[in-house]
């Protein structure tokens, strides 16, 4: 016999897949959730673990997301809805998401976004994008994560930042350059920052197109990435 | 925000799963909510709103068997069930933007996405209310039918910058339309685009000079916010009315198969396309588009037994022009006539439109004893009433297919008689007719002859061939464009405009008429002088060739 291809767009199947596999994993957090909502606070132990089990969830979650929007993103089967939007609720709405994870590891995340800092934006889409990056950051951090948001030369900045070991140097030079950032014997693929710099690129105003820089030693002791939108 | 918003607060749950009802209910209890009930399905939720207003629905957009949250959205709004001031909240484990993507006329107020927690559930909901809050005299403006109190409202928001002033600019948009202040609207949404590129405001300019029946203008705008954005579903849907408006129904058919196939979930843009393929005779499109609009008008206040019957009949004529791509549908037919009564009920009216659609699909599929028997059942048991004119129409091309012409003629005539004078039902019986007798399709046949023919005499036969190959596509039946195209063709061939594919297509205009120009037709001596002409040219074409 010859050797003969699947009769199907192998990633069409995974696509699809990763759909329903993100839906499973949504019952899955939204059970967790019922079931640390309905335990006693007394029982700390069994706090810590639920924690762990949420906070995995999330981030199978969130990768999930990134994959199908990446595969909408080639496919342009991607909505794109720009309009105007107040960052402060972008923000608060992913802490809320997070509020566990951040209490459970004892991580102080810090706010700075006055209240009338509004831009024009697809605010699902950023949505996603500050939620993985929170994530992320949790996890590198020792115990801070700021976030903060402002127009700066009539574009917009929202920063993340954390005091953990901060961004390696070949990361710094080309934060987008999926053959570098991908280091499975780390556990972690920086998918999370193609995602970033993708979302950003989606936005566009004229010939200003957005984008995502990296540094350490910003305003916290470790790394730093700032997404700025046109 | 303070605990007695939602004290006061009349909310329902709907939800299939009792774990997640009871979760939403727990939480909002612990947000103060007193008055919180719950639905498990859609028709639940129905009973329950059309029982008492809420001031905010939560709704999960999968609810099992029966409708979805969207669907349910659709009807409460249809239904008036819900005032302008309440909130519909949609909630999924989906992204809302596929949600979005189906939405036709209504969207919810907000998505929320599983999985939710009591303190993100409390955020958005306190952010909704305070959104409500403040705009809440404009929605009383609403609730009273007071647009222009509305109106003046939302533009005392915007000049104040509100917070929300976006959200008022929206609003505002959509009641200066609304209302026909296309001037003022169109103000507006300058204003908007002054400062961002954003498509809804593009979508909003171009219905703006829509109104005010500038018909370029709108169509620019539109195509700019489809520059923008080749997803935005409203700008599709605009530019289609445009299209119809201007007449041109070939552009606005491939508009709406455009839209359609970003976007197939949406049932009204669904029986859009099947209605307007199936004006302009497009019988495979038609099918599909119907076929569509059936499965998705299964739980929806949109479905019509019209949609239907509409399906069947696009069935019969795709039938008859192609047996083989008609038989793809044999099934499908059998299916949804068999389920017609249970839907619909089985009235007399309902029962003769199913038979008379079903006689015309076992005519156009052949099977011929069966549509003879049923139809001389039909007419026995309509003896001296008036039956319904679609029904009639179907008894007419069934004949048709048949070849039962006397009786065809006598039907025809009969309905002629009747309906002199009711333009839009001549309208509908121009579709069995060789020429049409409505005012409007009689102005457009002769539109296009004229067009065709100025084309024609000034030698350009390339123009001429274009305007009646479109005519003869919308009048199929009509034998005087297709002789006229026949006459374009070979003008086009004497002039050297065209080669093989003019010749092939004169040929293949020849075979259509040979059967529907027989002797003693009125056309029959202008038709064999065409013919002799085309043999000699396609001598012609053959010896030059060699």
């Amino acid at each position: 016999m010859t050797e003969q291809h699947l009769p199907v767009d192998f990633s069409f199947v995974l696509a699809s897949s990763v759909h329903d596999m993100k839906n499973s994993v949504g019952m899955l957090m939204q059970t967790l959730e019922q079931i640390s909502a309905s335990l006693s606070p007394q029982d700390p132990q069994q706090r810590d673990q639920l924690a762990v089990l949420g906070y995995e969830a999330a981030r199978i979650n969130g990768e999930l997301i990134q994959l199908l929007a990446l595969y909408r993103m080639e496919n342009k089967r991607m909505l794109v809805q720009i309009d105007e939007h107040y960052l402060d609720e972008i923000i608060n709405e992913q802490l809320a998401r997070n509020d566990i994870l951040f209490r459970s590891r004892s991580i102080d995340v810090e706010v700075d976004c006055p209240e009338d800092v509004c831009w024009y934006l697809d605010a699902e889409l950023l949505g996603s994008v500050v939620n993985n990056l929170l994530v992320n950051a949790a996890r590198y951090c020792k115990s801070r994560i700021k976030i903060a948001a402002a127009i700066v030369n009539d574009e917009l900045h929202l920063v993340i930042a954390d005091d953990g070991r901060g961004y390696p140097d070949f990361m710094l030079k080309e934060p987008m350059a999926t053959s570098n950032s991908v280091s499975f014997s780390q556990g972690n693929t920086n998918l999370g920052l193609l995602f970033a710099g993708e979302i950003a690129r989606l936005h566009r105003r004229g010939e200003q197109v957005g984008r995502i820089e990296l540094a350490n030693q910003g305003v916290l002791p470790g790394g730093e990435i700032r997404v700025i939108l046109p | 925000m303070s605990p007695s918003g939602f004290a006061k607060t009349r909310v329902l749950v709907v939800d299939d799963f009792d774990n997640f009802r009871m979760t939403v209910m727990r939480m909002l209890q612990e947000f103060g909510a007193e008055q919180v009930d719950t639905a498990s399905s859609g028709s639940d939720a129905l009973r329950k709103c059309r029982a008492a207003f809420y001031d905010l629905v939560l709704c999960d957009y999968n609810l099992g068997h029966g409708k979805s949250g969207q669907q349910v959205l659709e009807q409460l709004r249809h239904e008036k069930l819900l005032k302008n001031s309440a909130l519909f909240v949609l909630i999924s484990a989906e992204s809302s933007k596929n949600i979005v993507m189906a939405a036709y006329d209504y969207e919810p107020d907000a998505y929320l996405t599983k999985p939710i927690t009591a303190m993100t559930l409390q955020q958005r909901l306190e952010r909704l209310f305070r959104q409500r809050a403040e705009m809440k005299p404009i929605y009383d403006a609403l609730d009273e039918d007071n647009i222009n109190a509305a109106i003046d409202r939302c533009r005392g928001l915007i000049d104040s910058n509100s917070r929300y002033r976006s959200h008022c600019q929206k609003l505002l948009g959509q009641l200066l339309l609304s209302s026909g202040n296309y001037v003022a609207a169109e103000g507006l949404y300058r204003q908007v685009l002054d400062s961002r590129e954003l498509d809804w405001a593009q979508v909003g300019l171009a219905a703006a000079k829509k109104g005010q029946n500038d018909w370029m203008a709108a169509q620019q705008w539109v195509e700019q916010a489809l520059g923008v954005s080749d997803m935005c579903m409203p700008a599709y849907d605009l530019l289609a009315s445009i299209q119809l408006e201007r007449g041109d129904f070939a552009a606005q058919q491939k508009t709406l198969e455009k839209a359609v196939d970003i976007s197939p979930l949406s049932v009204i843009r669904q029986q859009n396309l099947g209605a307007l393929a199936f004006r302009n005779q497009d019988m495979a499109v038609a099918t599909q588009a119907y076929k569509s609009s059936v499965k998705l008008g299964e739980h929806s206040c949109y479905d019509t037994p019209q949609v239907h019957l509409q399906f069947v009949r696009a069935c019969s004529e795709l039938s008859r022009r192609d047996p083989e791509q008609g038989k793809a549908y044999a099934r499908d037919v059998m299916r949804v006539l068999g389920e017609f009564e249970n839907r619909f009920g089985g009235g007399f009216d309902n029962r003769l439109l199913l038979h008379s659609a079903a006689c015309a699909f076992k005519a156009a599929t052949g099977d011929v004893a069966g549509a003879k028997s049923l139809l001389g059942d039909l007419r026995e048991r309509t003896e001296g009433q008036t039956a319904a004119l679609e029904a009639r129409i179907d008894w007419v091309s069934a004949c048709d297919a048949m070849g039962e012409r006397e009786q065809r003629d006598e039907l025809i005539k009969a309905l002629l008689d009747e309906f002199k004078g009711d333009q839009q039902a001549l309208e509908s019986i121009d579709r069995v007719l060789e020429s049409p007798v409505s005012d409007k399709n009689r102005k457009r046949v002769a539109d296009i002859n004229k067009k065709g023919i100025a084309c024609y005499d000034s030698a350009d036969f390339t123009g001429a061939v274009a305007c009646f190959t479109q005519a003869a596509a919308e009048f199929p039946k009509h034998v005087g464009i297709e002789l006229n195209l026949l006459q374009a063709l070979l003008g086009s061939l004497e002039a050297e405009q065209g080669g093989a594919e003019q010749l092939d297509k004169a040929l293949a205009t020849r075979d259509r008429l040979e059967q529907r120009v027989p002797v003693g037709h009125a056309q029959a001596s202008r038709y064999a002088q065409l013919k002799a002409k085309l043999a000699e040219l396609a001598h012609q074409f053959s010896s030059d060739g060699q």
